[in-house]
């Protein structure tokens, strides 16, 4: 995944906050998912608008206390994981 | 209110159209198709009634040839009106609530759960206990913004019971003789169950498991684990209107965080109810966390 490209999320996706984590609803297929404080902080900001993966972590570095390279390591997991249930879209740069 | 306007009974002819949803019954068949038409949607309950909603919520019904006119009402009252409730920003659930007295204050409690789960059967044997019955089926909640929180209402519904036969035998006595064995039947409450008729507030949700548990057991679950499992017993019109579903899926979150969720199994026969209605008071006795 590079730095670059582009992360959007579906428009099939709904989202709340519940008690600091977020929980998504695929409405295309019925599934739901629970997000971690991580997951849910990376889901607020794609919920603003697309982002590239750089601008991800940047925002992450921001406000949780961790290397740039573990955070970069945990976003590519994060979005690999969602861009398989169809939660985001990814577009490469 | 809903207004519904009776037509003759009609054979179910095919629909030129594919379904965009389907109400899945536990055991897989389908329950009831959603179908677009040009005047809004038509939802066919298979055999037994089509219903049609048009844009401004009028509702027509045509009971399906050699279904028994019961069905079709049971139908408009226990799944069209509160599917129209929540498209219009109601919180309808699919479950049986019945109230529970500790000291002077009467406590809602919810049960929520798949169809045959044995909701009714559970409210109507707590009725039996002592409890007060609410409501079966569709629980239908309203809320106020309270001094500290958001407090949810259980709106009292009409005091009978629809259950199959053995369990109205179970719960009623004799009066299921001659019931069809495959079919539910509504009956009025046993003379000893209490009523509870008018609102009362909502303590704690039980979300019903599948019955493989051994013994009764009672787990508390986080609001994010209660979201989920809320979302397998709303009532939905139109699963592809986006902003109507979010807002839904908005209330539901809202009431998982104000009231406290749990999930109960026990084994589903008759002589495990006391168990398990023994263990809901002692949950109620400890008192639902905030």
């Amino acid at each position: 995944m590079n730095s670059h490209d582009t992360i959007a999320a579906s428009d099939d996706v709904v989202a709340r906050e519940v008690n600091g984590e977020a929980v998504l609803l695929d409405l295309a297929s019925g599934l739901y998912f629970g997000l971690n404080a991580v997951g849910s902080a990376i889901w607020q900001i794609l919920g603003d608008a697309p982002v590239t993966m750089a601008a991800l972590c940047d925002a992450v570095e921001a406000e949780f206390d961790a290397p740039r390279d573990v955070i970069e390591a945990d976003v590519a997991e994060l979005i690999g994981e969602l861009a398989e249930a169809g939660l985001v879209t990814r577009k490469s740069a | 209110m809903t207004a519904i306007r009776r037509e003759r009974p009609r054979l179910q002819e095919p629909i030129g159209a594919l379904a965009y949803d389907q109400w899945m019954m536990p055991d897989g068949g389908a329950k009831a198709g959603f179908y677009r038409t040009s005047t809004g949607i038509l939802v066919r309950f298979y055999d037994e009634a089509d219903f049609e909603i048009s844009g401004n919520g009028a509702v027509r019904c045509w009971p399906a040839l050699g279904a028994e006119p019961r069905v079709a009402e049971s139908l408009f009252t226990n799944a069209i009106k509160p599917m129209l409730a929540n498209h219009n920003g109601g919180l309808n659930l699919h479950g049986s609530a019945v109230a529970n007295k500790l000291g002077s204050d009467w406590g809602g409690i919810a049960f929520l759960g798949q169809s045959r789960s044995g909701k009714t059967t559970l409210a109507g044997a707590c009725a039996s206990a002592g409890m007060a019955f609410v409501t079966e089926d569709v629980t239908e909640l309203k809320h106020d913004d309270g001094q500290t929180q958001r407090r949810y209402w259980l709106q009292p519904k009409t005091p009978e019971l629809r259950l199959f036969a053995d369990s109205a035998q179970h719960l009623l006595g004799g009066a299921s003789d001659r019931w069809d064995e495959e079919a539910k039947h509504s009956a009025l409450l046993a003379p000893d169950m209490a009523v509870q008729d008018t609102p009362v507030p909502l303590r704690a949700i039980f979300l019903l498991g599948d019955g493989s548990a051994e013994t009764v057991e009672i787990t508390s679950i986080t609001s994010q684990n209660a979201l989920s499992q809320m979302l397998r017993h709303c009532f939905i019109l139109d699963v592809e209107d986006k902003p109507r579903l979010n807002a839904h899926f908005a209330r539901l979150a809202d009431l998982a965080m104000a009231v406290p969720c749990f999930a109960l199994d026990y084994p589903r026969e008759y002589s495990a109810l006391p168990d398990a209605i023994a263990a809901i008071r002692a949950a109620a006795l400890k008192g639902f966390p905030q």
